[in-house]
C-alpha cells in the first residue's frame, strides 16, 4: 500500500532534519507558514504502533523544532498536535506530530468548547481509566531486551488489541 | 524604595511555584483525580475537559513553557502520553486521541505551568482541532525551508545540517545538544565516549544558570507572566 508521506520521506521534499528513526519537514499544505511535520521513518499508520522509544525522541525533537521555528520565524507561540485516529481528524495514514508556529490573531482556532460532567461521572471515567492505567509507566526500550517481562501469551494478546484497534482507527479513504 | 527591587530572580521563582496550582496539584496538595503517577509527572483527568476522559499530563516539577523542559522528561512525558491514549482507546472505546500542547499566550496556553493534553475522541463530536489545509508558494517554502534547517541543526546542535552521528550519540541519555558545543573542547582531549558523555554534562551544568534566564524571559514573554 502506498503511503503519501513515506513518499515524501524518499522525495525528501522540504526536508529539514533526518535521522534513522524520524523526518521532519514543512508540511506540504500548511495551517500556517512555518507548519513543520515530524514522521517516523518506519511506517506506522497511528501511535499505537510507533514504539515508545520512538515517540520519546518524537516529542523531543518537537521541542527543538518549536525553539527553532520561535528564532526563526518570530512566532509568539507554538502548538504541538497529533491526530490520531479519523475521528480525532487525521487524514494521512501515517502518524505524525505537527508543530504549528503561532501568532496573536492569527485567524487559527485549536481551543475547545470545556464540557461540564457531574462528580459521578467524572469518578466513572477515573475508575475506567486507572484500569487500563497499568501499562502507562512501561516503556518498549530500544535494543535491549525489549519484550523481558512479557509472557508469550501476553504478547499474543497484545498484537490482536492492536489490530482492533488498528482496524477501529484507520478506517481511511 | 520600590518592594519588589528585593526580591532576587530566585525569590520570585520560588514564589511563582507556590501560587501555581498545578505544582500544588502534582505535589497532591490539592485534590484531583488522578489516573497515573510517577516520579517525573502526574496524570490527572482535566475538570475543564474538552471531552469526557481528557488527561492531563503535568510535569511535577515547575516548568512554564516546552522550551524549558529538560530533553529526558520531554521524551518520559511523550511515552507516557503514549500509554494515556492507549488507556483511552480501551477504557473509553475512544475512536481516537489527540494529543495536544499550547506553548505561550498566542498558542492558547492560559496556564503558567507546563501541560500535555491527551483528549479521546469520537466520531462527530465537533470538538475541533483540526488543522486548516493552506497552500504555500513555492518560493516561500524554500526560504521557509533554508531558515529552519539552519535553526533546526542549531537547535539540534549539529555542527553541519546532516550529521547523523551527532544524532546516534543523542540516543544515550542526556547527550543533548547544545552543550556538546560548549564541551566541544574540553571533550577533544577525553579519549573515550563515557569520558566525554561525563563533561558533556559537566559542561551543561556550569551554562545552566544563563541558559534558564534566558529562557525564563522568553517565558515571560510568551505567557506574559
Amino acid at each position: 500500500m502506498s503511503c503519501t508521506v513515506c513518499d515524501f520521506i524518499k522525495a525528501k521534499k522540504g526536508m529539514l532534519f533526518e535521522d534513522e528513526q524520524m523526518a521532519i519537514m514543512l508540511a506540504p499544505k500548511p495551517a500556517v507558514p512555518g507548519h513543520i511535520i515530524l514522521a517516523p521513518k518506519t511506517h506506522a499508520a497511528i501511535l499505537e504502533q510507533v514504539p515508545d522509544f520512538v515517540i520519546g525522541k518524537m516529542f523531543d525533537k518537537a521541542n527543538k523544532v518549536s525553539i527553532a521555528v520561535f528564532e526563526t520565524l518570530g512566532a509568539e507561540g507554538t502548538n504541538i498536535l497529533v491526530n490520531n485516529g479519523i475521528a480525532a481528524g487525521q487524514r494521512v495514514n501515517h502518524f505524525l506530530i505537527n508543530v504549528v508556529p503561532r501568532r496573536e490573531n492569527d485567524n487559527l482556532s485549536l481551543l475547545w468548547q470545556p464540557k461540564q460532567l457531574s462528580e459521578e461521572e467524572m469518578s466513572t471515567i477515573e475508575l475506567k481509566l486507572k484500569e487500563e492505567s497499568g501499562n502507562i509507566g512501561v516503556f518498549e526500550k530500544e535494543k535491549e531486551k525489549p519484550k523481558e517481562e512479557k509472557k508469550p501469551e501476553e504478547i499474543k494478546e497484545e498484537q490482536e488489541e492492536e489490530n482492533y484497534l488498528l482496524k477501529q482507527l484507520e478506517r481511511l479513504p | 524604595m520600590a518592594k519588589e527591587q528585593t526580591i532576587s530572580p530566585e525569590e520570585a521563582a520560588a514564589m511563582a511555584k507556590q501560587q501555581c496550582i498545578f505544582c500544588h496539584i502534582a505535589a497532591g496538595r490539592v485534590a484531583s483525580k488522578k489516573i497515573y503517577e510517577d516520579d517525573k509527572v502526574v496524570c490527572v483527568l482535566d475538570i475543564n475537559p474538552a471531552n469526557p476522559g481528557h488527561v492531563l499530563i503535568i510535569p511535577k516539577e515547575h516548568y512554564v513553557i516546552m522550551p524549558q523542559l529538560p530533553e529526558e522528561l520531554l521524551q518520559h512525558i511523550g511515552m507516557v502520553a503514549k500509554g494515556v491514549s492507549l488507556a483511552q482507546l480501551k477504557a473509553l472505546k475512544a475512536q481516537g486521541t489527540n494529543i495536544f500542547v499550547a506553548n505561550g499566550i498566542a498558542a492558547g496556553q492560559r496556564a503558567q505551568h507546563f501541560m500535555m493534553h491527551v483528549i479521546p475522541r469520537m466520531e462527530k463530536d465537533e470538538l475541533g482541532l483540526i488543522l486548516p489545509e493552506r497552500m504555500m508558494p513555492p518560493a516561500d517554502a524554500k526560504k521557509a525551508q533554508q531558515l529552519l534547517r539552519k535553526a533546526l541543526a542549531k537547535a539540534l546542535g549539529l555542527k553541519t545540517e546532516t550529521e547523523p552521528e551527532a544524532e546516534e550519540e543523542s540516543q544515550a541519555p542526556k547527550e543533548g545538544p547544545k552543550k556538546k558545543e560548549t564541551a566541544k573542547k574540553e571533550a577533544k582531549k577525553e579519549a573515550k565516549p563515557a569520558e566525554k558523555k561525563k563533561t558533556a554534562q559537566k559542561a551543561k551544568e556550569e551554562k545552566k544558570p544563563a541558559k534558564g534566564a534566558n529562557l525564563d524571559d522568553i517565558a515571560r514573554f510568551l505567557t506574559g507572566g
